[in-house]
């Protein structure tokens, strides 16, 4: 059947515009102020200063703190997420007792809002949260608060520790999917050959999986890189910029110190960093699905 | 004409009568919106009001009885208030004013005020300072940048340290006259198993520039010195910040602070406040007295006192600073009625709203003979009270997080007046 080029120009013209205006606008924007130096009211009093913005990022110490902060997180995110999600949805694919709890129970954080998740965070383990006081007033076990928020290391970990809980459900998800579609013959007939469980997990269910980790692992590389929310409420960045990510330090150069020229170089910068991520898909995919 | 003609036709026709209503319906739309924009004119358009108190707040009820009182002079059609919380606030107010801001806004104290005056997006308001109340001089110098007013200043916030009473009384300790008897606080209460001062120092919720400058208020007898630091005139690093980092040192040294305090919010000190975990809390202010009463439902009572002086026999002295303050950006659409609104809001009435929920007026007001014994102590101690407030953004982020390490026990004081003069150059 024929359609005119008016027709199609019609259904892909939205999405195009879309995609134009609210995505490639903002990115090229972006490119263009970080070669700038500029208050964030008036754009006419932007000015020109090259590569200014970025050779301060390589000077600046809180940049590199946050740059550091940022890659450790995506790598431990990713890793507990994709861990996680793996070990929970071949539990479930067990059938074993309560598998349908557990698979409601792992998506309910998912329909939570970051910053709901964060303020709840914030409650349990705030230096007078729930579990300090259950640590201390009820069991006696320990007699000074522990920082879970305040002590950089703890207070980064924490972070981490809400990452997972928060989203790993989306990583069970997607290995459960991968999980059901694969055929049941295949296990059987390597249990018959005499692999144990750990052999069938290696030779037969992963190798199955790996363009669902493929997938997986970008959407939390991608994810990780722009980690914001749940940083933002939960710490603000602190204790002394302890957990400082790309994106809280952005957000202070450009809302609270209104350098914008300068955040838009962090965030040109983090963009990179997540575009670079997709580079990691095709080798955990396989040469068959790539 | 074949059937595939026709259909052609019929589209074309079709898409033809759609743009013709389109384009109708917009026309109709721009001529009743001029119309109502046109007898909007008529009373001086709609007043628009933005600040980050929510609408259940007492503060909002003050705005808005000032907003009717502009409707009801004619110099507004209508009054709205457009309430975002602080968090979000000032990035919102920047990216409206250069576009399509409000007629009248609350200015934040978090560096927004001189960024905003620097882009030239607010109004100077000296011409109508006359026809305004004489505030609070030391205020009303706070507001000053390069010789011209910016921001009218509505009430004041007057940061103190609560204590409780009942706790003082069981261990026999004093209310503390000097800084080193505030710092000799910290082992009885500790050995009686309290924690002594519960001080938030948690990023953004942090009471740590208030802290610092609770310190300068008392190394700069003159009150001038941050004005001239931020113009320029005397480094971050001279005599009276240094000093004044040196006491923040020393008060972190002291184990005074709270357990946990790099990650205690002003809710949190609240908290540990009301439960009589901690026996003192800073900041305590007229803006805390509703919540403070909520977690201490009555189970003790509680005095204020300011952050002592270094040496006997200086006259302690309060700080804080102005809480509400008024601009007006210069694309505002009412300017008449902004103007009328900073009159209406500094007015009599206002004044008697806000000496009503404990809200200490920026000028001078009627007290009754009976008030809350809290709100007489504030405002004896406003009345001593020396104001500090670092606008600069740069130095501001810089101090912040600088002292913030500095009372967790990261860097020394030298390390505070370095980041500042860093930030400012």
């Amino acid at each position: 059947m024929f359609v005119s080029w008016r027709v199609k120009a019609l259904f892909v013209g939205p999405a195009v515009a879309y995609f134009a205006v609210f995505m490639l606008l903002p990115v090229l924007a972006a490119l263009g102020l970080a070669w700038t130096s500029w208050t964030g009211f008036d754009i006419g009093q932007a000015s020109w200063t090259g590569a200014d913005n970025f050779v301060a990022l390589v000077h600046d110490p809180v940049f590199g703190k946050a740059l550091w902060h940022t890659a450790l997180f995506v790598l431990l995110s990713t890793v507990l997420l994709n861990v996680t999600g793996l070990l929970v949805a071949m539990l479930i694919n067990t059938r074993a007792r309560g598998h349908d709890f557990l698979r409601v129970a792992m998506c309910v954080p998912l329909a939570l809002s970051p910053v709901i998740t964060a303020v709840l965070w914030q409650y349990l383990l705030g230096p007078y949260g729930l579990v300090n006081q259950l640590l201390s007033d009820v069991l006696g076990i320990t007699g000074e608060p522990i920082g879970f928020l305040g002590e950089p290391a703890l207070a980064f970990a924490t972070i981490v520790s809400a990452t997972v809980w928060q989203y790993s459900g989306i990583n069970m998800l997607l290995f459960y999917a991968g999980l059901q579609s694969l055929p049941s013959e295949r296990l059987e007939a390597a249990a018959i050959d005499g692999a144990g469980w750990w052999s069938r997990t290696r030779f037969v269910v992963l190798p199955h999986l790996r363009p669902v980790l493929a997938i997986a692992v970008l959407l939390n590389l991608i994810g990780g890189w722009k980690v914001f929310d749940l940083v933002y409420v939960l710490t603000k960045g602190g204790p002394n910029r302890s957990t400082e990510m790309l994106s809280t330090y952005l957000y202070e150069q450009a809302f609270t110190i209104n350098n914008v020229g300068f955040a838009a170089a962090i965030g040109c910068v983090t963009c990179a960093l997540a575009i670079a991520s997709m580079l990691v898909r095709r080798p955990l995919a396989g040469a068959e699905y790539a | 004409m074949n059937r595939e003609e026709g259909q052609s036709i019929r589209r074309r026709e079709f898409i033809q009568r759609g743009i013709a209503l389109g384009v109708a319906g917009s026309l109709t739309g721009t001529v009743l919106s001029a119309c109502g924009s046109g007898a909007a004119n008529g009373k001086g358009g709609p007043l628009e009001v933005w600040g980050w108190m929510p609408t259940t707040d007492p503060y909002a009820t003050v705005f808005a009885a000032a907003g009717k009182r502009v409707v009801g002079d004619g110099s507004a059609s209508s009054y709205h208030y457009t309430f975002s919380d602080f968090g979000s606030y000032p990035a919102k107010l920047k990216t409206s004013a250069a576009a399509v801001p409000p007629s009248v806004a609350q200015m934040p104290w978090d560096g927004t005020y001189h960024a905003m005056i620097a882009a030239g997006l607010l109004r100077p308001l000296d011409d109508v300072l006359p026809e305004l109340p004489r505030f609070d001089p030391g205020v009303l110098e706070q507001m000053k940048f390069k010789g011209r007013t910016y921001a009218i200043p509505m009430d004041l916030n007057t940061l103190s340290i609560g204590y409780n009473k009942a706790i003082f009384a069981k261990l026999g300790l004093s209310v503390p006259e000097t800084f080193d008897d505030l710092l000799a606080l910290a082992k009885p209460l500790r050995d009686a198993g309290y924690q002594p001062l519960a001080l938030p120092l948690k990023p953004g919720g942090d009471f740590s520039t208030d802290t610092y400058l609770a310190q300068v208020a008392y190394t700069d007898p003159s009150g001038t010195a941050v004005r001239r630091a931020e113009q320029g005139e005397l480094p971050w690093t001279a005599e009276p910040f240094t000093r004044a980092a040196e006491q923040v040192q020393r008060l972190q040294k002291s184990g005074l602070l709270i357990d946990g305090a790099s990650s205690l919010d002003i809710g949190g000190a609240v908290s540990v406040f009301g439960d009589q975990k901690a026996a003192m809390m800073y900041a305590v202010g007229n803006y805390l007295f509703n919540q403070l009463d909520q977690a201490i439902q009555g189970k003790f009572e509680y005095d204020m006192f300011p952050f002592p002086p270094p040496s006997a026999g200086v006259k302690p002295l309060a700080t804080g600073g102005p809480a509400i303050l008024w601009s007006v950006p210069k694309k505002a659409g009412n300017q008449d009625g902004a103007t009328d609104y900073l009159k209406q809001i500094t007015g009599r009435a206002s004044a008697a709203m806000m000496v009503k929920n404990s809200f200490v007026p920026a000028f001078p007001a009627d007290i009754p003979a009976h008030v809350d014994a809290h709100y007489r102590r504030i405002l004896e101690l406003q009345r001593g009270a020396a104001t500090r407030v670092v606008f600069d953004p740069n130095v501001f982020v810089a101090l912040r997080t600088a002292v913030t390490a500095l009372l967790s026990g990261k860097g020394g004081a030298q390390d505070v007046v370095n980041a500042m003069q860093r930030a400012a150059t």
